[in-house]
């Protein structure tokens, strides 16, 4: 239990999944625009990828790997991930009505997003169990909720500024990621 | 000129994602480049030859399934042909097809044209890709370990700036190099007003 934690702390602090590893680049940059938005976007991150991890760490100890077929695993990740957005988008639907509309407009972002297949990949590389999976996935998306949250804060107050032309939009975004990712990696010394 | 420059930073914006991880050097941005442009002309093919046959409902399906294949299958060419280039490049590599493929909306336009177009299409956008991804890599390894592709460059007094090679680096030197792109279209747009 205690490795659990541990691991799904490093990879929320640590490893953040867009600060240290780019996993989902384009989706942070599109959606930090406001504040509730992304918080919006950070919690069904949160669930969709804690639940794609956990599947996709199940099938990779128990079905790929006795059978060896490794090789399948991007195409069979990328499927899960399509597969489980869909299946969440139908039951949030037709029994929790006040969520369809936070989760319908980030169904096609999550299922295409380099995020679940990046984290999904990694785990496979690093050899973890499917429990150690589901913890790295838990921790990596609370990690990505937290940075764009973070993010969409700091855009707010870039708004208001008198930023020079040539670094308006995407430049002075990415100027702030870097210096988030600087302070993210004072957590590497812990 | 200025609407292909334009063009080639969107499609790069819209790939960077698992990219900036492996661009600490100009050889790998390289390999990512070319990689990425055969599966992008490859996709394109084989998408727009099907075309006729996907109904509308079974083109995401259709396209995850390519996109999942030919990263794998260029994964696995990878390994048995060019093993240090994939271990470089890990796992950002199907990351990077993937990311391209699918959020690059790359296969929409093979979907709707004939072959030739969405194959020459693709090599537009894979040759696009490709230099941005060198020049990233080039930067950053220039700045952060005074080497140019591998070759010590820099004189022996100059101190590599490693923040460069690591992760923030990566977001500071495509913002520099959006900003100079972005003025430099400026100043275009400018010089064409005047004339």
């Amino acid at each position: 239990m205690k490795a659990l934690i541990f691991v799904a702390v490093s990879m929320a602090l640590v490893n953040n999944a867009f600060l240290a590893q780019f996993f989902g680049v384009k989706t942070f940059l599109d959606e930090s625009k406001q504040l509730k938005a992304s918080a919006g976007l950070g919690a069904a991150v949160i669930v969709v990828i804690t639940l794609t991890s956990a599947a996709a760490g199940l099938v990779f100890e128990y079905l790929l790997k006795p059978f060896e077929l490794e090789y399948l695993s991007i195409l069979v990740f990328l499927l899960l991930t399509a597969a489980i957005v869909q299946l969440l988008y139908l039951f949030i639907n037709s029994s929790m009505a006040s969520l369809s509309a936070v989760f319908h407009d980030f169904m096609p972002l999550l299922m295409t997003s380099s995020l679940a297949l990046g984290i999904a990949l990694s785990n496979a590389e690093e050899g973890r169990s499917a429990a150690q999976s589901t913890a790295a996935g838990f921790g990596t998306a609370v990690g990505y909720a937290l940075a764009l949250i973070l993010f969409a804060g700091i855009r707010s107050r870039i708004d208001e500024e008198e930023i020079p032309t040539p670094l308006r939009g995407t430049p002075i975004l990415l100027l702030c990621a870097a210096l988030i990712s600087i302070a993210f990696m004072g957590f590497g010394v812990l | 000129m200025k609407n292909h420059m334009e063009k080639t930073s969107s499609i790069l914006l819209l790939a960077l994602c698992p990219a900036l991880a492996v661009t600490t050097t100009a050889m790998s941005g390289l390999a990512m480049g070319i990689t990425v442009l055969a599966v992008l002309i490859l996709s394109n093919a084989i998408l727009s030859s099907l075309r006729n046959f996907l109904s509308e409902e079974s083109r995401l399906p259709a396209s995850l399934i390519l996109t999942a294949l030919l990263a794998a299958a260029v994964q696995l060419l990878m390994q048995a042909y060019t093993a240090d280039i994939s271990e470089a490049l890990g796992i950002y590599l199907p990351l990077t097809i993937a990311s391209t493929l699918l959020c690059g909306r790359a296969n929409e336009y093979a979907l709707k044209n004939p072959v030739l177009p969405a194959v020459a299409d693709g090599l537009k956008t894979g040759i696009g890709f490709t230099v941005s991804v060198t020049v990233l890599g080039l930067v950053r390894e220039l700045i952060g370990a005074g080497t140019c592709f591998g070759h010590q460059v820099m004189p022996d007094f100059y101190q590599p700036v490693a923040i460069f090679v690591k992760a923030p680096g990566a977001f500071l030197t495509l913002a520099l190099l959006l900003m100079i792109r972005n003025a430099a279209c400026a100043a275009d747009k400018e010089g064409g007003e005047v004339r």
